[in-house]
């Protein structure tokens, strides 16, 4: 392995790096209030929908990146109609929408016959990313924090209790479902930069392992920002070390920072409170 | 004056089951309402019904002198609402500072601020305290503070001290009592604490999906029917203050 100069004198390791600064600076962060509002396996189903998005790219000749920022709001909006219209539970509508979008997307490109990469999909190809790709998670950077610190007041009253937020006037449907397409456009940016699985895991293991150890909203968000970095960071080393992909080197350095933080953390079990 | 809550004829179903069979209900500046009833009776859902959250098959439904999908945002504010305690999300790391922060605004975003909300409950200590470890009562407290900061015309209160301590629970209900005589403030209270009912209401409405009696407090703790509603007599102790 050379040394950290001798990488940066490659393109593809500059922008990778970037991609990493860029991911950091906002995805953690948002997973603070996927996790608030429930919305983990939202985020996942969003991002299967990765599969129609490129189904329908090779069927329209599209790039994959156009196909997913259709398919992901598109989906989130699917989702929620849904939902407020029949009042499913939320777990199930999502078991749908992951089958049915996943279904779709590998029926299309089978009936074009065109390969498809699904480790790029799944894993995402770090050392590929272009300047459009850090345009595009710079926008996404700049157009999330701007909604996230729009909607932070209402929703951390939404998910203190969703009925005295809307009772108090809070347009919480309005809200949620700002929110939802706000972070399936995140999603899809996120999904063809990186792949499904380190999106995944950025949105929610981070915060999860923060939500864990800390006591204030504040800290939560720092925690969030601080496991985020340092998966991006060392699995980002580990894909350079070692033959894997960075995709799947990320998750699991997230998974290992939350699974170390819960069996670290103090147990409350047996006490009395 | 004009009521600031006025249901005529109110029909409510819910899952096709009745639930409320042509309510009347008025209330008026500086009234103390009680609402009480039998668990199943609909006093949570016509507090719902009145806040907007439940549509309503047929009647009329006033609020501040409006239907209550047409509330402002700002008139809302004008009405406290406080649900009951255990519902209340715990799971997200949160300082009670930070939820005031969140519920109240810019408005009141110094600490000095929060102190004097909190002042009014008795709260004062548990500005820094993680919500997750506050107890039921110390959370309604500070989701009444919350409510009352807001200066509110109309408040509608569900079980409101439940899991409260005696003394913090008649200090409450002193401030609503306060609020009601010096701010012309009305409050719609849905009680099970007959005893509380009887000091502090000034005028008992009893309802099973449809109303059964109303009248001063004394009037209706002592009418047979209630006995009928709850299935066992129905007595009032009374709380000393210490």
């Amino acid at each position: 392995m050379g040394s950290v100069w001798e990488w940066l004198q490659f393109d593809f390791v500059r922008y990778a790096l970037i991609a990493m600064a860029l991911l950091t600076a906002f995805y953690p962060f948002l997973g603070v209030f996927v996790v608030g509002q429930r919305v983990a396996y939202f985020g996942d189903a969003v991002a299967h929908s990765a599969f129609l998005g490129a189904g329908i790219a090779s069927l329209l000749g599209w790039q994959l990146g156009d196909a997913l920022l259709l398919t992901a709001p598109l989906l989130a909006l699917l989702i929620a109609g849904f939902q407020q219209r029949t009042g499913s539970p939320p777990d199930t509508l999502l078991v749908v929408a992951i089958t049915l979008v996943s279904g779709m997307g590998i029926l299309l490109v089978s009936l074009t016959e065109t390969p498809l990469a699904f480790q790029a999909l799944l894993f995402g190809d770090v050392l590929g990313i272009t300047p459009v790709d850090l345009w595009r998670l710079f926008g996404i950077d700049c157009f999330g924090w701007a909604l996230l610190l729009g909607l932070m007041r209402p929703l951390i009253r939404i998910g203190f209790h969703r009925e005295l937020a809307q009772a108090q006037g809070v347009p919480v449907r309005w809200i949620e479902t700002l929110f939802l397409v706000g972070l399936a456009v995140a999603v899809a940016v996120g999904v063809r930069a990186v792949g499904i699985l380190p999106i995944s895991a950025l949105l929610v293991l981070p915060p999860a392992g923060a939500r864990a150890i800390s006591k204030s909203f504040r800290q939560m968000m720092g925690f969030s920002g601080l496991f985020g970095g340092i998966s991006l960071l060392f699995g980002f080393g580990l894909a350079l070390w070692q033959p894997i992909p960075p995709g799947a080197a990320v998750a699991l350095v997230a998974g290992a920072i939350f699974v170390g933080v819960a069996l670290l953390k103090p147990s409350t079990q047996g006490a009395i409170r | 004056m004009n009521p600031l809550i006025e249901v005529a004829e109110l029909w409510v179903q819910l899952d096709g089951l009745p639930i409320l069979e042509g309510l009347q209900l008025r209330l008026m500046p500086e009234e103390t309402v009680a609402l009480i009833g039998p668990n199943g009776a609909g006093k949570t859902t016509l507090l719902r019904v009145l806040l907007g959250l439940l549509p309503y098959r047929s009647g009329s439904v006033r609020i501040l002198g409006k239907a209550p999908h047409q509330l402002t945002r700002t008139e809302r504010t004008q009405i406290g609402y406080v649900p009951q305690a255990l519902q209340f999300e715990r799971s997200m790391p949160l300082l009670v500072s930070e939820l005031l922060h969140a519920m109240l605004g810019d408005a009141f975003r110094k600490r000095a601020q929060l102190t004097a909300v909190l002042h009014a409950v008795d709260a004062v200590h548990l500005l820094d305290k993680p919500v997750r470890t506050l107890s039921g009562g110390e959370m309604q407290r500070v989701v009444i503070a919350a409510v009352l900061a807001q200066e509110p015309r109309l408040l509608l209160l569900d079980e409101p001290a439940t899991g409260i301590d005696v003394g913090t629970r008649l200090h409450f209900y002193e401030l609503v009592e306060h609020l009601r005589t010096t701010r012309q403030m009305g409050t719609l209270i849905v009680s099970h604490d007959l005893s509380i009912v009887s000091r502090y209401a000034t005028r008992v409405v009893c309802i099973h999906h449809r109303l059964i009696c109303e009248g001063s407090p004394a009037e209706v703790l002592q009418m047979p029917v209630l006995d009928q509603l709850y299935g066992h007599p129905i007595g009032v102790y009374h709380h000393h203050e210490g």
